[in-house]
């Protein structure tokens, strides 16, 4: 009696858990071995997979100048991290003394978190135009004659593009930032400001260590989303002007789906899996000398 | 199209056709294509874009209607362009040589079509219909159309295609061979940068950093360039313009040499996996057939595959914009595909365009880039074309 009514429920136990595992088999852990077998292959889609070995990592090792370039890109954009969250905090910070309009504030905040991101995207490349954009509209109402292509100079292309991406991402994290705020010990701040610390250094020595687990956890989200940007290049520049603009990601898909060269763009996407694992333990093991449990 | 492919089934009683249209552009297109040729579900008749079609045909997903043409007996090649036909040719080796994969549904050579109100505007002389201006004329033309300072800045032209600047200086883009990038030698980095100065020192097009989205196009439509060399089938979208405007033969580098332009394509392609082959054979070669051409050509975009169709005052279209339509006539005689059909994979070509964008900006010369880019794209040309 006792052991089938186990049974029974082990039945309805494992029935229930049986949709997301065998989802994640077959959406998630076949693709991706397949794209480990791809990955030692020539393979166009068209014609069956032909295996050459460690060509492909040979190749993005050695002599692919893309790669290159949109690993260098990639760590420009990864200067946006640091920026959009130094960002988040400032707002989140000066939220938290906002009695009455909060609530509005940080709806109007979250509001490009919501939007899609390729809407988004598209109304930043009218903002940005070089001939018509309302960027340079103002700029030239104002008196500044020939205002730059933002989107359009090598130069500048990677700076507009993190720009945008800390307008999109602040109000995500300034709402994490101000949940965080409202575990700061109120006792903390009142005992810091009896010892004589300025607003500064209440700040710097009990705010900020208080919230620094949400800080680690924004950095680390953070930088795997930038490693894996995509879609604000994608729609943006495709990469341009002479692929300043171009992430990793973009010449995966660039690869794959363009030149159907799906073997090699494996390969590429191992060695993005690869580079986001190491740069989030690197992330893990530096969280220790300065993120408080 | 629709309309045409119900005008064949008319014709046809007992064969029906489903027409699907792919909405988005062209690259939209080619990948919706694939994956469904991938996933054994490719259409019995489609759409092949020249520059598609050497990466499409490598893989085997085309029917060779060579001997089928010839059994059938209703297709005479010789009727149509000689260019518009070969490009569609495959020896599994070598593009342009071969049996044939597709044929051709249109020809869509370039010309360069000029705002003639703007020319009256500054008294400046239309050009030739017949004879193309040299190099030196047109800088000169180009110059007195611009507007260099001003609050609005105006250009003589919006580019000029470097390809085709190279083959008019007597170079190539590539060895006759394929195997190698042919555009290191003085010949050809002195038209790259006649190209890149005319934005640079000439002030006459726009630097790239100031065209966007539709390319020199909107410049033209804005009627902020004066001239805009592009293709036959711009024709339609730019009879909806409120100018008066025409069509020239785009300038050539000197007279010494016979004229050479560039001419775009698409063809009509058979799968190789279709179950109807002599069904889907029919018509195709019904559509690339002087009765499929009349309503095609009618639309204004192309010019017909068909020789003696673009004589025609179904292609010249009298009466109606551009004047001197049989500019296009002339030119589809001169033209030739572009580098990119001649190799089954062009990824070589957009190593190139990258590092141009170096050239057109200033940063570099033509002459002391390309020798260091030289072993690049022929790396990319080797590594992508193995059959080469």
């Amino acid at each position: 009696m006792q052991a089938r009514r186990f049974e029974r429920e082990a039945f309805w136990a494992y029935a229930f858990i049986a949709p997301p595992v065998l989802g994640a088999i077959a959406f998630a852990f076949l693709p991706m071995a397949a794209s480990l077998f791809l990955s030692f292959t020539r393979y166009d889609v068209l014609t069956p997979p032909q295996w050459i070995g460690l060509d492909n990592y040979r190749r993005l090792f050695n002599d692919d100048f893309f790669v290159g370039r949109t690993a260098v890109n990639t760590v420009f954009y990864l200067m946006g991290v640091p920026l959009g969250i130094a960002a988040a905090l400032t707002v989140a910070v000066l939220l938290n003394q906002v009695g009455a309009l909060r609530g509005l504030f940080r709806t109007v905040y979250f509001i490009p978190s919501v939007c899609s991101i390729v809407a988004v995207a598209l109304v930043w490349k009218w903002i940005y135009r070089a001939d018509l954009g309302l960027l340079n509209m103002t700029l030239t109402s104002m008196g500044v004659r020939d205002p730059p292509a933002w989107l359009n100079e090598p130069e500048l292309v990677k700076p507009s593009l993190i720009f945008m991406g800390v307008w999109t991402s602040i109000g995500f994290n300034v709402v994490v930032y101000l949940a965080a705020l409202q575990t700061v010990p109120r006792h903390l701040i009142e005992a810091a400001e009896l010892d004589g610390a300025n607003a500064w250094q209440r700040f710097w020595h009990v705010v900020f260590p208080v919230v620094s687990p949400t800080t680690f956890f924004l950095v680390v989200t953070g930088t795997i989303a930038t490693l894996q940007n995509f879609d604000q290049v994608y729609v943006m520049t495709r990469g341009g002007p002479t692929y300043a603009s171009a992430t990793f990601m973009l010449y995966i898909y660039v690869t794959g789906f363009q030149y159907f060269q799906m073997g090699y763009a494996s390969a590429m996407a191992w060695l993005l899996a690869l580079g986001v694992l190491l740069v989030t333990r690197s992330h893990f093991a530096l969280a220790k000398r300065w993120v408080h449990e | 199209m629709a309309d045409v492919v119900a005008l064949f089934e008319q014709s046809n009683p007992g064969l029906r056709v489903t027409y699907t249209q792919v909405p988005g552009t062209g690259y939209d297109y080619l990948n919706k294509l694939r994956l469904m040729i991938v996933a054994g579900n490719a259409p019995d008749v489609f759409y092949v874009p020249d520059g598609a079609f050497g990466e499409l045909v490598r893989t085997g997903a085309l029917l060779d209607l060579d001997e089928r043409i010839a059994a059938s007996g209703v297709v005479d090649l010789d009727a149509m362009w000689p260019s518009a036909v070969d490009r569609y040719r495959w020896d599994g080796r070598r593009l342009h040589q071969g049996h044939l994969y597709a044929l051709p549904k249109d020809m869509g050579p370039t010309a360069m079509f000029y705002d003639a109100d703007r020319f009256r505007e500054r008294g400046v002389p239309l050009p030739d219909p017949v004879v193309p201006m040299t190099w030196s004329e047109a800088r000169a033309m180009w110059a007195a159309l611009s507007d260099r300072a001003g609050p609005v800045r105006r250009y003589g032209l919006t580019g000029y295609p470097f390809d085709v600047a190279v083959w008019a200086a007597g170079g190539e883009v590539l060895t006759s061979d394929r195997r190698s990038w042919a555009m290191q030698n003085p010949v050809a980095e002195g038209a790259v940068q006649w190209c890149a100065d005319l934005a640079l020192s000439d002030g006459v097009a726009p630097l790239p950093s100031r065209v966007e989205g539709g390319g020199g196009r909107e410049l033209f439509e804005a009627r902020l360039a004066a001239t805009h060399i592009d293709g036959r089938w711009m024709v339609p979208r730019f009879r909806k313009l409120g100018f008066d405007w025409d069509v020239a033969p785009i300038p050539m580098a000197d007279r010494d040499r016979p004229p050479v332009v560039w001419s775009g394509s698409v063809g009509f392609a058979v799968a190789a996996s279709t179950p109807y082959p002599d069904e889907a054979i029919a018509l195709v070669a019904w559509l690339a057939g002087p009765e499929g051409q009349a309503p095609l050509t009618r639309t204004g975009l192309q010019l017909p595959n068909q020789r003696a169709l673009a004589k025609t005052d179904l292609f010249l279209q009298p009466g109606q914009r551009p004047v001197h339509a049989d500019v296009f006539v002339r030119a589809a005689k001169n033209s030739r595909p572009s580098a990119i059909t001649e190799t089954p994979n062009s990824f070589w070509f957009d190593v190139l365009s990258i590092f141009l964008d170096e050239v057109w900006r200033g940063r570099r010369t033509a002459a002391s880039l390309f020798p260091e880019l030289a072993p690049r794209i022929d790396a990319a040309l080797r590594e992508n074309n193995p059959e080469l």
